[in-house]
């Protein structure tokens, strides 16, 4: 990771202030804020796709949103191409929307039923005074193998199946030659059989496109699929961060050990066992700085207590590999303290 | 049923508690301050500035508006409503049979439009397609499109003049009226014969408020059939008339809603109505009162109403709750 | 294996709409044992939710079963009355697990009164009885007894999900079924849920059909299952042979399409074109049009359910497919279609 990220957060964090209640006033209490982005550091490369896998509540489509510049950080920063956000000019402001793209998760729901899908995508490249705007709407359809382009260029939303659809999403995002791709579960309400279809193309035009992406979703199947690099999220913070092969033969955060372990295995001779995780993830809520994933973790020291450094956990020989977890790191002097202070364990 | 939380009947009492201060306090200052009050009115007619005066003086008119109100308030919690400007009688005394006769009119015939217009709309809602939705909700909205002294007028004509069944106005007739007065005024609400001076302006009233609730009902109930439980509750097996009531329970909600601001227009059109069934209401008196500029009577009268139309949202906000815990959340 | 315990037999299912009658259902087989988990496969449209609302009498309006029987322990059920139904068949017998569990629930109610209304329904219990028996429940699906007072918008989708199968579970039934009952959650959640369907599964005798798109799901909980494409039942067999020897082109090349976490690298097998849509008659193959193997005569007729002998579990094993020695020799043999068809 040497070369100049494309696109990075530093330290990002998006907290939603739930509101102050006439209660909260009276009593003069904190209003607990939804701390629904904790301290997130990604980086994605040029040409490189990343994935972000998270289960419902861990932030990941807040994330996006941050990203897509829907909500302002409550601290940190979005660096793109060097530049940081809160330093965007109007003019940085247009590039970063005509080069920050996103596919969106409902196919149906996307596309306007009232525009035919050729004015749906001539009106990026309107937005952003991109010319030949026939030529270039002709070959993005190709690329997103929808052939021939005539076919479908006067034809609306209502009229094609969720896969068509979702080339049409996708060839709206490739229109204006973007550099990074967001993608909100592309292809979760996809059968099967359409979903393959649509991950080899996002595969073949991340090749061939030399485009960035950052998949967003909950199915590590299908993002494994797609992605070089997978940052596993828990409840606003990135737990675990290393290459999918690596991630998925040996991956090292227990949140990381347990979702794996729960995916269902095309295969009914699968020994798998059972989860043994107990309930569900709590609400990012008045959470403390300690590790977010404490009350639930199988490996729950006294530490725990306090917030895990993002460290290099990989194995000799391997890539790298990072993780949020006290079980990777050396805690002399931290251990040394908490003796001396008889700091209480347990508890959240 | 369901569950009613104490917070949330304690909030809405205070809250309503607060509404009726405000509204006393807004009308009291609001007639105060309209331009045409009764020494304007008096020196219009000839009265010399110092007849003027001594009239201010002595009904405490030439007090600074705070103190005028204090007192009031004051007078009010003792059951004083102030002093008519033109009888020179006390406010409560001169429009409490009114304000009763107005009441027992006005409320029981819109509840009783609700409910009518309820049931038609459960009817309507569960048998889609049948005699009682196509024509039956057609027929009501018909009759609701007209006002209610025009619907009471065409009821005079057809059960009163023609068919001679029932009285064409009045509260009871002369014979009942002096066998009553004195003491025991309250028993000729009880007989026959007032009852056949109730029911014209009451289904006048009634007619006219149906349609709405059959309306929102109807879309409600098919709004609610569709909803997954529903089905769930027939794939448990449980019996038909336990489901319909639960579909009417869900789809009465935003009915009894909208229960109070009837509430608020069949008021507006009281006037109209009493006017056509010479109904002894305080109709009369608030128009009666508007033209002389009575203030106290006219204020009192609008305090009067606007509270029941506060107290009768207080009791839906609880109804609702209670039918619904949903909404007692974040309180 | 005496006699099974619902058996769908020839069963056809169709649509009224206003361009004429849409078959849902076309000519399906199959059978579900005692104390067997059974999963019915396949895309979205494919029929199998419809199937299942059949058996429990709550299809759409426009839709009638046109031909073809259902057999509830040997019962016919098909044109049995909603009267019937409620004294015999709901909740007693047959249970339901709906496909979106938070909107099941009647949000004015307690889920305790819930409960207790459907325990005396069909039972003689107390009301104290009953909740003893669904407090049972609660434990049993990992949620604290004392919530069973809730109202259910006190509770998470994934809370709502498992008190919607405790209710299932409540009169033990002789049958659950059970519609996507895990697809709106997380991994973890399903798989915590799976986990108290297994122990049900050992401690009683109760049967259930499980309704889903995700096979792996299916592979790994059930016994048996069968795959439906458009309306029409591509192949059943228990799990084991299914996954050892599939027969069906469909089954071949469905399975193929999952991504597997064990295998990322692995080549997605994508399927050529859309299940078509279906009029009054079907009597063709529909997979025929997307079928790497299809021949004319995979549109001359619809192919009938064939047994299959080789099966490793006892357990029957059939394919709707008339070209299941060709599939055979193109799978086993890792030839292409193309080669095996050329072949001699």
């Amino acid at each position: 990771m040497t070369s100049e990220a494309l696109l990075e957060t530093q330290g990002l964090k998006k907290y939603f202030n739930s509101g102050k209640s006439l209660k909260n006033w009276l009593l003069r209490e904190e209003e607990e804020s939804v701390q629904a982005v904790d301290d997130v550091n990604l980086r994605v490369e040029p040409g490189e796709s990343i994935g972000v896998i998270g289960e419902s509540g861990c932030g990941k489509t807040t994330l996006l949103r941050t990203l897509m510049g829907l909500y302002d950080p409550t601290e940190g920063d979005i660096v793109y191409d060097g530049k940081k956000m809160s330093d965007f000019t109007k003019s940085d402001w247009k590039a970063y929307r005509r080069n920050i793209q996103i596919i969106f998760q409902d196919p149906f729901n996307a596309a306007n039923p009232k525009m035919k899908v050729k004015a749906y995508l001539k009106e990026p490249l309107n937005l952003h005074g991109i010319p030949n705007k026939e030529e270039k709407i002709r070959e993005t359809l190709k690329q997103v193998e929808l052939r021939p382009p005539d076919r479908y260029l006067n034809r609306y939303p209502g009229e094609l199946s969720g896969g068509e659809l979702q080339r049409i999403g996708i060839a709206r995002a490739l229109v204006t030659d973007p550099d990074v791709i967001l993608a909100d579960e592309p292809v979760s309400m996809l059968d099967v059989s359409t979903q393959a279809a649509v991950l080899k193309l996002l595969s073949r035009i991340q090749d061939e496109y030399d485009v960035s992406m950052i998949y967003i979703s909950h199915d590590l199947s299908t993002v494994s699929y797609v992605c070089d690099t997978i940052n596993v999220m828990y409840l606003g913070r990135i737990v675990e961060e290393a290459e999918t092969k690596t991630l998925l033969d040996s991956p090292k955060h227990p949140y990381s050990q347990a979702l794996i372990n729960a995916i269902p295995r095309p295969n009914p001779y699968s020994d798998r066992e059972r989860t043994q995780m107990e309930g569900s993830p709590r609400d990012p809520v008045g959470l403390d700085t300690g590790c977010r994933f404490r009350d639930r973790c199988p490996e729950r020291m006294p530490i725990c207590e306090q917030k895990p450094k993002f460290v290099d956990a990989s194995d000799p020989d391997a890539q790298e590999h990072g993780v949020a977890c006290h079980l990777y790191y050396e805690h002399e002097e931290a251990e040394q303290a908490m003796g001396d202070q008889q700091i209480i364990g347990g508890g959240n | 049923m369901a569950g009613l939380s104490m917070r949330y009947f304690l909030k809405r009492t205070v809250e309503t508690v607060f509404l009726i201060l405000f509204v006393l306090t807004f009308l009291f200052f609001f007639f105060r301050l309209m331009p045409g009050d009764i020494s304007d009115q008096l020196i219009f007619s000839g009265a010399s500035p110092e007849t003027v005066a001594q009239f201010e003086r002595r009904w405490g008119l030439n007090q600074p508006l705070h103190v005028q109100y204090y007192r009031y308030m004051v007078n009010l919690l003792q059951g004083d409503a102030g002093i008519s400007l033109q009888y020179r009688q006390p406010v409560i005394e001169l429009i409490q049979r009114g304000v009763f006769n107005s009441l027992i009119l006005v409320g029981p015939a819109i509840t009783a439009g609700y409910i009518i217009g309820s049931v038609f709309g459960v009817v309507a809602g569960t048998k889609r397609g049948s005699i009682t939705e196509k024509y039956g909700i057609t027929s009501l909205f018909f009759i609701g499109t007209f006002p209610s002294f025009f619907t009471a007028i065409v009821l005079i004509a057809i059960f009163a003049s023609y068919f001679g069944w029932v009285p064409t106005g009045g509260l009871v007739s002369s014979e009942v009226r002096r066998l009553y007065s004195g003491g025991n005024w309250w028993r000729m609400y009880f007989t026959a014969d007032f009852l056949h001076h109730y029911i014209l302006p009451f289904s006048a009233i009634t007619l006219r408020y149906t349609y709405l609730p059959a309306l929102v009902m109807r879309t409600n109930v098919v709004e609610v059939v569709k909803q997954g439980f529903t089905e769930y509750q027939k794939v448990t097996g449980l019996p038909k008339t336990k489901r319909m009531f639960n579909i009417a329970k869900h789809a009465s909600l935003p009915v009894i809603t909208l229960y109070p601001a009837s509430l608020a227009q069949g008021f507006g059109g009281l006037v109209l109505v009493e006017t056509v069934f010479n109904w002894p209401g305080i109709g009369y008196t608030l128009v009666q009162a508007v033209f002389a500029s009575d203030y106290p009577v006219l204020q009192f009268i609008f305090f009067i109403v606007a509270t029941f139309i506060i107290i009768a949202n207080f009791v839906v906000d609880i109804v609702y709750g209670w039918i619904d815990p949903r909404v007692q959340i974040d309180e | 294996m005496n006699e099974p315990l619902l058996e769908f037999d020839d069963l056809t299912i169709e649509y009224e709409t206003r361009n004429g009658a849409i078959t849902a259902v076309s000519d399906a087989s199959f059978a579900i044992h005692r104390g067997e988990y059974f999963g019915l496969a396949g895309e979205s449209g494919c029929g199998k939710s419809t199937a299942a609302k059949s058996l429990l009498n709550i299809l759409d309006d426009n839709g009638q079963i046109s031909s073809g029987a259902i057999r509830y322990k040997g019962e016919e059920l098909q044109n049995k009355s909603e009267k019937y139904m409620t004294e015999h068949i709901y909740w007693n017998e047959v249970s339901y697990i709906p496909q979106s569990s938070m909107d099941s629930l009647d949000p004015l109610k307690k889920i305790s009164r819930q409960a207790v209304e459907i325990a005396q329904t069909h039972t003689d219990m107390t009301k104290q009885e009953s909740l003893e028996k669904f407090k049972e429940m609660f434990e049993i699906v990992g949620i604290q007894e004392n919530r069973i007072d809730d109202y259910p918008h006190e509770f998470s989708g994934g809370m709502q999900q498992r008190a919607i199968i405790a209710l299932a579970l409540f009169l033990e039934p002789s049958l659950i079924v059970a519609d996507e009952p895990t697809t709106a959650l997380d991994v973890i959640m399903q798989d915590q849920i799976f986990k108290y369907l297994d122990r049900i599964k050992e401690t009683t005798d109760v049967s259930m059909i499980l309704i889903t798109h995700d096979i792996s799901v299916i592979f790994e909980s059930c016994d048996s299952l069968a795959i439906m494409h458009s309306g029409q039942i591509a192949e059943t067999a228990s799990c084991r042979d299914l996954f050892d020897t599939p027969r069906h082109p469909y089954s071949i090349l469905l399975q193929q399409a999952f991504p597997d976490v064990d295998h990322p690298d692995r080549e997605l097998q994508t399927i050529d074109g859309y299940p078509p849509q279906l009029g009054e008659d079907v009597d063709f193959c529909t997979f025929a049009d997307r079928c790497p193997w299809a021949v004319s005569e995979c549109r001359d007729a619809a192919p009938p359910l064939e047994r299959i002998e080789d099966s490793e579990t006892g357990r029957d094993h059939y394919a709707a497919c008339i070209r299941t020695e060709e599939v055979r020799r193109s799978y086993e043999g890792d030839a292409t279609p193309a080669e095996v068809d050329n072949d001699i």
